[in-house]
């Protein structure tokens, strides 16, 4: 599967969790505020980091979306990540 | 991991070279009591910076700052807080196995069962609950709802009073240590308020007709 993690930069509030969740993708700039370097996460592993940090992020900033630009979540979450 | 083992890494090594300085304490029957009281203080030291390195993360005026960075600040606040549970359970440890504090494992760890205190015990006894709620739900992040986690989070400068007000009427030695308390306690105030009174600026700038 392939998959686009990006970072609505005008809901980001620069609460870090996605730099510490998925390290590997995205970065802070130097205000603190998210930035990706790797959008398309590859393997497994990194594609459900990636998933936890979009579930994480107190704003819902971070959006994890399919190749048919579907927004995808972890299993069982909600709209706003409950 | 590596800040982790850093904080660790010099908290062990100023022990060991205030332990290699202290050797007739080895032998003292108040051991437990001293390490209970320095691992106490340790900790609300590592909370101290933790809860202000949490503030700051969300601070306006940490723009204007180069240094730290925020990828360094946001490693910092977790390591910060692997090494206050740490110290803490060390503090806790310590002051359940002395015989003679009148605290014992029950005091520990239910509220106002300490012989020793037993309010302001009480107040530690219910500040480390509410920081493994905190700690707890910030590692189930991404598991669980954002909703959950992170208001939960928000409380953490409520846990930090707490623990004010548990060390100032616990510790044997408060008054010896109310510097350290009035410094500690108006470093957060501090940048709790100017983080209030800056976004609340910045908020209502942009309200501002043009």
């Amino acid at each position: 599967m392939t998959v686009e993690i990006r970072i609505d930069p005008t809901r980001c509030r620069g609460h870090a969790i996605c730099a510490l969740m998925y390290s590997e993708g995205v970065e802070l700039d130097r205000w603190g505020y998210g930035r990706v370097v790797d959008g398309t996460p590859e393997g497994r592993r990194s594609i459900k980091r990636a998933l936890r940090a979009a579930a994480a992020c107190p704003n819902g900033a971070v959006v994890v979306e399919d190749s048919a630009d579907r927004r995808i979540r972890l299993a069982g979450r909600g709209p706003d990540g409950g | 991991m590596l800040l982790f083992g850093l904080v660790l890494g010099v908290s062990l090594g100023l022990g060991y070279v205030i332990a290699s300085r202290s050797g007739s304490l080895l032998h003292n029957k108040m051991l437990p009591w001293i390490m209970g009281r320095t691992m106490g203080v340790a900790a609300y030291l590592t909370l101290t910076a933790l809860v202000a390195a949490g503030i700051w993360l969300r601070h306006p005026w940490r723009t204007t700052f180069r240094v730290p960075t925020p990828e360094t600040l946001v490693r910092a606040h977790v390591a910060l807080a692997a090494a206050t549970v740490v110290l803490l359970i060390g503090h806790m440890t310590s002051l359940a196995l002395d015989k003679y504090a009148g605290v014992g494992w029950s005091g520990t760890f239910v509220p106002w069962h300490a012989q020793y205190r037993p309010t302001a015990v009480a107040l530690g006894t219910l500040a480390f609950y509410a920081m493994v709620l905190v700690a707890g739900t910030a590692v189930l992040a991404g598991s669980i709802a954002r909703r959950v986690w992170f208001p939960i989070h928000s409380v953490s400068a409520a846990i930090f009073c707490l623990c004010v007000v548990h060390g100032v009427l616990a510790g044997s030695d408060g008054h010896a240590l109310r510097w350290i308390y009035v410094a500690t306690g108006a470093l957060v105030v501090v940048v709790q308020v100017t983080r209030w009174t800056a976004r609340y600026a910045a908020e209502h700038s942009e309200l501002e007709p043009l």
